[in-house]
């Protein structure tokens, strides 16, 4: 019992994500070289890049559907076992940048909420699927909807609905609101952050859009061409403190169409 | 007059450019028909108006009854819709398919999607030139090339032989501007034309498009959602909301907008320089919509 309460022990002060000198090769292109980071538990973790800069890898290695080399660990446990450990796959979830794309078109809510329960032989469905439309600010009538009655906005809750109703301890977010309108990507950000608060989840915020990043996540992981070529905190991104190169285009690229010094008028 | 239909006549400085009054777009719907465009009205001359608006605004739709590719069934009505002295209503295809290209052009969000994706940069960039310039296949060569070498391509031989995989999102968004520029229209609708693209290479594209127009004298139509895009790379701002225009304003007075919903969407967007710990969230008001 003693050494039960050890281990339990020692995988609560382990960081939720463990990312150590990963390494993801397609043919002969290596696309993640030598990546380390980690996430404490509870904490948002951004990871921010433009395309080609390996974040989808990562994230794929994250739960578990490339083969890659290197230590990737999600509660101190081989993310690679995810596909054959049930209890390792609830504990991870994702929510994906199109909502358009991550529902199935003919099923309803309440079936796309009742799926990873059935998978994951859960019960007390009802109460939980209504408790999930309740979390993300859903009516309950919509479990009777389908999701192109659904906004994009709408659809992205009940994906986050999804994720949440297994009760993850972590939580991929991989471009959650790049696909939805700047009202409707505040609505999202507030929940995700809500959620966050309350929860107590361990997320890792995928994006390429700094503002967006830096509001949700208080340390940021710059990836560039498959490498890690800096550690931001929020306040070094709002101050515009950047020690590597690229990041410093980065930052200056959002901010040469962001805080709108008006060109003259031409013509 | 301007009921007259004459495709030879040119802006002159009096007309506007694009002149759009009361201008409705009707789609059937399972429940009646839908307005998607429901009274809008603006004018421009040759500079850079910016449509600025959410999802389902009808900035897209607005333009692209201008440029006559509207799906069938749509029906447009307007008491005025003109380009220069043309007018634009109840034109047929025929009389359309002359105007784009050579007086009107359009650059859409996604390079990958737009361009044919069997042919190399330099046959569709010839193709351009040869259908609204009559070259002939050598002409339409050295104008590919020298259009090319137009939206800064440092190797235009090199592009020219490259399919539209093998280039990246920037590069094929130049392709199809060197495209859209090749028979000099008057007007340039672009529209998100940087959506598609890494932040990075936005400011390029961007920077390239404003100077093209600029030097040519065309008019410019910046369709997008960004408003901080918006008020670097325009003149004027028309704002849209549920397919009716909530307000019109110089770029350089867009963050001291006062209309409401204008207010909200600079509102909720996360700030660059400071945390917040909730976003303010857009609070629509039925009002808007009478």
């Amino acid at each position: 019992m003693n050494a039960n309460t050890a281990i339990i022990e020692e995988r609560t002060a382990a960081p939720a994500i463990e990312i150590n000198d990963l390494s993801v090769s397609f043919g002969a292109a290596k696309v993640i070289r030598h990546v380390s980071f980690s996430a404490a538990r509870g904490e948002c973790l951004g990871l921010i890049g433009e395309s080609g800069s390996g974040k989808s890898t990562i994230l794929k290695a994250l739960t578990g559907t490339i083969e890659a080399d290197g230590i990737v660990n999600i509660l101190s446990r081989p993310a690679s076992e995810r596909r054959r450990d049930k209890t390792l796959a609830r504990q991870t979830q994702m929510v994906f940048q199109d909502p358009y794309a991550a529902l199935h078109p003919r099923h309803s809510i309440e079936r796309i909420l009742e799926e990873p329960l059935a998978i994951q032989g859960i019960g007390e469905r009802e109460q939980k699927i209504r408790a999930s439309l309740a979390s993300v600010g859903l009516p309950i009538g919509f479990r009777y909807r389908y999701p192109h009655q659904l906004s994009g906005g709408q659809r992205q809750r009940v994906a986050i609905a999804r994720a949440l109703i297994l009760e993850p301890e972590v939580l991929l977010l991989d471009e959650p609101t790049s696909a939805l309108d700047v009202s409707v990507q505040a609505e999202i950000l507030n929940l995700l952050h809500n959620l966050h608060r309350e929860r107590g989840l361990t997320m890792l915020f995928v994006g390429h859009d700094l503002g967006v990043i830096a509001h949700m996540c208080a340390r940021i992981i710059v990836l560039n061409r498959g490498e890690v070529v800096e550690t931001l905190t929020r306040e070094q991104i709002y101050s515009g403190q950047a020690q590597d190169a690229y990041t410093q285009q980065l930052l200056r690229a959002t901010k040469l169409v962001r805080p709108s010094p008006p060109r003259q008028a031409v013509g | 007059m301007s009921d007259i239909i004459s495709p030879t006549t040119a802006a002159t400085s009096e007309t506007p450019l694009v002149q759009v009054d009361n201008l409705f777009v009707r789609f059937p719907g399972r429940r009646g028909p839908v307005d998607a465009v429901a009274g809008v009205s603006f004018s421009m001359g040759r500079e850079k108006l910016a449509i600025v608006g959410e999802s389902g605004s009808g900035k897209s739709i607005t333009a692209r009854t201008i440029m006559g590719l509207l799906p069938e069934a749509a029906t447009v009505t307007a008491d005025r819709l003109s380009l220069g002295s043309q007018d634009l209503r109840g034109l047929r295809e025929k009389d359309f398919a002359r105007l784009r290209g050579k007086r009107m052009a359009m650059i859409l969000q996604d390079p990958k999607q737009s361009l044919n994706p069997i042919q190399t940069a330099g046959t569709q960039i010839m193709e351009s030139c040869r259908l609204h310039l009559g070259d002939s296949r050598r002409q339409a060569r050295e104008r590919a090339l020298e259009l090319l070498r137009k939206v800064r391509i440092d190797n235009p031989q090199r592009v020219f032989d490259l399919y539209p995989h093998e280039v990246s999102g920037g590069m094929g968004q130049r392709i199809m501007i060197a495209m859209m520029l090749a028979a000099e229209p008057e007007l340039l609708v672009a529209d998100e034309p940087t959506s598609a693209l890494d932040v990075s290479v936005r400011a390029e594209v961007l920077d390239l498009i404003e100077s093209l127009v600029v030097e040519r004298g065309m008019g410019l139509i910046l369709i997008s959602h960004d408003l901080d895009l918006v008020a670097a790379y325009s003149d004027r701002v028309v704002v849209m909301y549920s397919g009716r225009v909530m307000e019109t304003l110089k770029a350089s007075e867009l963050s001291r907008a006062e209309h409401p919903y204008t207010r909200g969407l600079i509102g909720c967007r996360p700030p660059l320089d400071r945390k917040v710990d909730i976003l303010p969230v857009l609070k629509r008001d039925p009002a808007w919509l009478s």
